[in-house]
Formats: C-alpha cells, sequence, structure tokens
C-alpha cells in the first residue's frame, strides 16, 4: 500500500534527490515530510517555503492513525520514501541528531528545530554527515541572518587574534519555565503514545505526563532546560556577528546551585571565555545575584579594528563584506550552503551544551575548541557525549 | 541497616520541591553545598546510607535523598578526592547485586555513569544478565569505557538473546572495540535487522580493512532502512581507511558505492565519483 501511494505521488512531481546534485526538476515544487507534529512542528514546516508540498506526517503520539501511507509513528519508514525531498524535524531534541543524520543518509535535505542536539558530539555528527553527503541543513532559527556582515567580516578575515571584548546577555531563557519536576507520579502510558519511541535513544523511564509534550524540556534525557529552548535563538546572531561560529570557548564557569541528576534547574549566570580573549557571558536574571565581574565592551565594529595594527586594519577595510547568507527555500533550490549550516549551528549549539556541562558538574570547564573534548576532566567530558540505548546511534 | 539521625538531618537540608514538584524557589547554593560537604566527610557509612534511605522513585521521600546521594557524589569529583569516589562507586557497584527495585538500581547505574570508572566494571557485567537493567549497564559501561568496559560486554555476549544481545552488539559497536571484530562480523548474519545494522556501525568504526567486502556484501540486496544504514557503515569505514593511510582499500569501497543506483543513492554515487577523483 505504502509503495502503490509513493509511487502515485513520484509520478506528479520527480524528487530532486533521483536527479542528483546541480540539477534542476521539472518542478520547482518539493516534496517534503514532518517529522514531529506537536506545537511547533506546522511552523518549522512552513518555514521550508512555499513550494513545499506536504505527502506525511510522522509522531510517535500517531499510533491511532499510522497507515504507513501519510501518518507514520517510526520515521524511518517516512525515510525509506524515496519520492520525498525535504525532512522539517520538530521532535524533542532528543532525537534531532538522528532523524538529521538519517535524512541526509537517505539524500533528503534537512530544516531541524532548535535546539540542534542534546550534547556536543550529536551536534558534531550532524555536522559531519552535513559535509559527507552534500546535503542541505537548516537550523530553525535565524537570527544571523540579520547579522551585521561588517562586524563578521573583520572576524572573516583572520586578522584578529587578541580582543578585550566582553558581551553580556541579560534574561530570556525560560530556566524557571522549563525546569523539570524532581517528585513525580508514575502513570500509565496513553494508549496513543509510543513511549519507547518517544524514549528513543535516552533511557526509558517510567511514564509521566510531564516528560511529554514541550515540558520534555526540563529533563537532560531529552533537553536542557531553558537553555535549549531558548539559547539558539539568541546566540546565533552573536555567533555570526563575533565569528564564534568558527570556533569555541575554552573557559566555562558557571554560577548554580547543585544541578538535579535528571530534571533541569536553576542557575544564574555562564561566563565563557575564548581563546582570543572574547568574554561572553549568559545572566538569566532568574537566580542568584546578578552577573558583576565585568562590564559590556568593545562590542562596535571601531573596538574591534582598533585591535588591529594600521596596516590590518586597512587590509579588512579594503575587503568586499561577506554574502548574504542564503535561505532554506534559495540553498534547496541553488544547492548552496544555508546560513544556518550544520557546522556554524554546531558551534551555536556549542555554547549551550557547554553551559549545561558547566552547571551539571558543577565545575569550572576548561575546552579544546579542537578535538571539541573537557581537558583534564574526564567526568566533565562524559557530559559531551552521552551513549545512546540500542538500536539508536548516530 | 539503621540509619543514622544525623545523616537524615543532613539530607533533610536539601531544598523542598516547590508547588509545581520543581526545584525552582529557595535553592540556596551554600545550604546545599554546605550539607553535601558535611554528608561527604562521614565518608562509606554515609554513602551507604543515602542508599539505604532512598524512597520508592518519583515519591515525596524519594526527592531530597535522591538528590543528595548525586551531589555527594559528584562532589568526590568537584574536590578531586579519588579514594572518596572510588569508595562511594564501590559502594553503589555492590548495591546493584542488593535488594532494591529494579528503577532505583537503574539510578545506581546512572551514578555510576556518572562517576564510575574501574571499580564498577565487574558489578556492571553482571548487570548485563538483567533484561530490565541491561540497557543502563551497559550504557554507563560504554561511558566508562576503555579494554575493561570491552571485556565485560564481550563476556555477556554468548549467554545473551533477544533485546540484551542487541544492547550488547550496540555497545561493542559503540565502543569500536577491535577484539569484538570476529563477534561483530558474525553479527552481520543475524536474523535482527538491528543487530546487522549495529554489527555494521561497530565494524566501519573499527576502520580494519578486512570488514570491507563483509561491509559490502551487509549492503548488497538490503532495501529501505537497512540498506540506508549499511550505506553509511560503507562510508564511514572507507573514511576511516583513508584517515589511516588505508587509501587503496577505501579504494575498492568507493568503486562500488560509484556503481549504485539505488532510488536514494543518487548523492552517494557522487560523493564516491568525486572521492575516486580526487584519490
Amino acid at each position: 500500500m505504502a509503495t502503490t501511494a509513493a509511487a502515485g505521488t513520484a509520478a506528479m512531481i520527480v524528487p530532486r534527490n533521483v536527479l542528483g546534485q546541480g540539477q534542476t526538476p521539472p518542478s520547482e515544487e518539493f516534496t517534503g515530510a514532518l517529522i514531529g507534529c506537536g506545537g511547533r512542528g506546522p511552523g518549522t514546516f512552513k518555514g521550508m517555503g512555499p513550494n513545499v508540498k506536504q505527502v506525511a506526517w510522522c509522531d510517535v503520539k500517531y499510533k491511532d492513525r499510522a497507515d504507513g501511507k501519510q501518518y507514520y509513528t517510526d520515521y524511518r519508514h517516512v525515510l525509506e520514501r524515496a519520492d520525498i525531498d525535504l525532512i522539517a524535524i520538530a521532535t524533542p531534541p532528543g532525537w534531532h541528531s538522528l532523524i538529521s543524520i538519517a535524512a541526509m543518509e537517505a539524500g533528503k535535505d534537512v530544516l531541524c528545530e532548535k535546539p540542534m542536539t542534546r550534547f556536543i558530539s550529536e551536534a558534531r555528527a550532524v555536522a559531519d554527515a552535513e559535509k559527507r553527503y552534500g546535503r542541505i541543513y537548516q537550523i530553525g532559527t535565524y537570527g544571523r541572518f540579520s547579522g551585521n556582515r561588517r562586524i563578521r567580516k573583520i572576524f572573516e578575515s583572520g586578522l584578529v587574534d587578541k580582543l578585550d571584548t566582553v558581551l553580556i546577555q541579560r534574561g530570556g531563557k525560560k530556566v524557571a519555565q522549563w525546569s523539570g519536576m524532581v517528585q513525580y507520579d508514575v502513570r500509565d502510558v496513553p494508549e496513543s503514545l509510543d513511549w519507547d519511541m518517544y524514549c528513543g535513544p535516552a533511557p526509558l523511564r517510567p511514564f509521566n505526563p510531564h516528560r511529554n509534550g514541550g515540558s520534555h524540556r526540563g529533563y537532560w534525557d531529552y533537553d536542557g532546560g531553558g537553555l535549549g529552548d531558548m539559547a539558539h535563538h539568541h546566540l546565533d546572531r552573536f555567533c555570526y556577528e563575533y565569528g564564534r561560529d568558527m570556533t569555541a570557548p575554552c573557559r566555562i564557569e558557571a554560577h548554580a546551585p547543585p544541578a538535579h541528576p535528571e530534571a533541569t534547574g536553576m542557575w544564574g549566570w555562564i561566563e565563557f571565555t575564548y581563546p582570543d580573549g572574547f568574554v561572553f557571558v549568559m545572566d538569566s536574571g532568574e537566580w542568584g545575584e546578578p552577573y558583576n565581574r565585568k562590564e559590556q565592551k568593545g562590542l562596535s565594529e571601531a573596538d574591534i579594528l582598533a585591535t588591529l595594527s594600521e596596516e590590518d586594519s586597512e587590509k579588512v577595510k579594503a575587503m568586499p563584506e561577506p554574502e548574504p547568507l542564503v535561505s532554506f527555500p534559495d540553498a534547496i533550490r541553488t544547492r548552496k550552503q544555508a546560513g544556518g549550516h550544520a557546522e556554524a549551528s554546531h558551534r551555536v549549539a556549542m555554547l549551550y551544551h557547554l553551559a549545561n556541562v558547566a552547571i551539571r558538574s558543577g565545575r569550572v570547564i576548561n575546552f579544546d575548541p579542537v578535538t571539541e573534548h573537557v581537558i583534564g576532566d574526564p567526568e566533565a567530558d562524559r557530559i559531551v557525549n552521552q551513549p545512546m540505548r540500542a538500536p539508536w546511534r548516530v | 541497616m539503621a540509619v543514622n539521625e544525623n545523616l537524615k538531618k543532613l539530607v533533610d537540608q536539601m531544598p523542598d520541591p516547590d508547588s509545581r514538584r520543581m526545584f525552582t524557589k529557595d535553592m540556596d547554593k551554600e545550604k546545599i553545598e554546605r550539607a553535601v560537604a558535611e554528608i561527604f566527610k562521614g565518608g562509606a557509612v554515609n554513602f551507604q546510607g543515602l542508599i539505604d534511605i532512598l524512597g520508592v522513585p518519583g515519591s515525596a521521600e524519594n526527592v531530597k535523598p535522591h538528590y543528595a546521594l548525586h551531589c555527594v557524589l559528584n562532589h568526590a569529583l568537584i574536590v578531586k578526592d579519588e579514594k572518596a569516589r572510588k569508595t562511594f562507586c564501590e559502594i553503589l557497584a555492590n548495591a546493584l547485586g542488593g535488594d532494591y527495585p529494579d528503577y532505583t538500581k537503574a539510578y545506581f547505574c546512572q551514578e555510576l555513569q556518572w562517576a564510575g570508572r574501574d571499580e564498577a566494571l565487574a558489578a556492571l557485567g553482571r548487570t548485563l544478565e538483567s533484561d530490565t537493567l541491561c540497557d543502563p549497564a551497559a550504557m554507563a559501561l560504554v561511558t566508562i569505557g576503555g579494554d575493561g568496559a570491552a571485556d565485560q560486554l564481550r563476556r555477556a555476549l554468548p549467554g545473551a538473546e533477544g533485546a540484551r544481545r542487541l544492547t550488547i552488539i550496540h555497545s561493542l559497536a559503540a565502543l569500536a572495540d577491535p577484539k569484538a571484530a570476529g563477534d561483530l562480523e558474525k553479527a552481520l548474519g543475524d536474523d535482527d535487522l538491528e543487530v546487522r545494522i549495529a554489527a555494521g556501525t561497530g565494524l566501519a568504526a573499527i576502520g580494519d580493512a578486512r570488514a570491507v567486502s563483509a561491509l559490502l556484501k551487509a549492503a548488497d540486496g538490503k532495501s529501505g532502512w537497512e540498506r540506508i544504514q549499511a550505506c553509511k557503515n560503507c562510508f564511514v569505514l572507507a573514511e576511516n581507511l583513508v584517515e589511516s593511510g588505508k587509501a587503496s582499500d577505501a579504494k575498492k569501497l568507493y568503486e562500488a558505492i560509484a556503481k549504485w543506483n539505488g532510488p536514494q543513492e543518487q548523492h552517494l554515487k557522487e560523493i564516491a565519483q568525486k572521492a575516486l577523483a580526487s584519490a
């Protein structure tokens, strides 16, 4: 049945992956599937552009309507369909890396909701898959698209090696809102929900409704609290403008009470220090005293140019501005890399993941931006790369 | 064992959940850390005591001891007290053989995943024999890593069936254990599709040139999800071979991939052709 339905659709619209890179299909229309159909799902799908015909819906809560033609509970069956070009992912983040990678393996392009993944190693794997398979990947947040390209240009020149810059972002992280329950009742799994599939790569826990349906953000198994929900929005533009998506911080310190082993909770501020001296601070404004170690400074184009020699400064001024970033709808048409591609998004995601490593470990984290591992603290490094429950792997 | 009153008082210093049953109000860092440090000072007696006062998972009486146990174990890492960390983990490992509910034992596995090292391996290895605890035990072993963890998994493999067999093959693959290469190659012919895929993943990660023909065979004639994953395993092996200087073996894989014509494989074909052109 599924094969018949797929063949019928394919007769109308030739999927791009059948034609290969650089070839124009007879139709500018694409076919897409949405995996994770709750709250953000339809909005994420819409972000793929106007010419995308939705041919499949997949959600672990569709046990009561899965027909193997339009509705699915298992994304693997969606990815088996050769008549689908694009995948929009709006599942809880525990699934993001797995589905993103598998979709690219199957030749699909991907628009994935933030946060990019649960852990640093998962995001690295997505970026590696994007490179290996030459597919389009875009994270579902777009702050960088309005970033200052004149500042970006200075960092892209590669001439900046020493900064005296401090950027402090205050508020907007929904820390208390997206905390997890430390006391809960174990309930029966609703009949329409495939709970084992919902947990996926995370440990299979007894069911509690708070772990499902938006409030999943409050559990380390699936997400990273308010940071998981909000940080990519706040960080995307900053990382683009200041070239922080080409590197990573080397020292991370969190001010927070001891973290719970399963439920996300409160934190006050996190201070990131980059190898070039750039200091970035996120202050939640929701717990403890506000960050007061340093004042914000050195952020303007003139401030940054002033760190260069006169000769280098002139070189930068003579350089053209970076090209405007390519939107997902344009990227899938032109096969140019999307603005929020996986490698850049990984560097953005690394910040909130490292923040959570510091919060959860209760220790100052020294991080190697090249190997992407914690230095001198093997137990903290375990939070960089958590194993997945069988059979899930990236 | 009777838990001493002083420990109970210290555990009671942990925060109370708020009206949403969360730790979002009155999180007094100094107060929590003082109590945690005090419990920690009590050493093995208090470590065992924390285990003994755990309540039913999720219940009100479990909230404080559950949190305190994790904080005290993590405190050993914060103050870098290796002796205390080892002692606590030995106690947790012993508790895996004790009379506790499986969900509580899963919590012990989780804590050993957080802070355990060699002292936890044997107990975690024995726990692989449990149908309900095999997953958390295996995840802890993979996290601890190294030859000792792989030894435990390999030892458990012959007696494992069904979901446990999948978990163990999956974990050996995650560790990319070269000593498991023979078992993984055998598992490529398993009846369980996920076991076959996991075995291929492991062989690709190990990156031994002897796996070239086995992985190509594993992809041959397959369709759907298994074919997608088997193709990925071929690519990963090819990349690992190139990285280890075995370009001629990688070439065999790329030459085979360049001939693939599956409905979702045009992009794979192009990548392989590019790899061959740049070789």
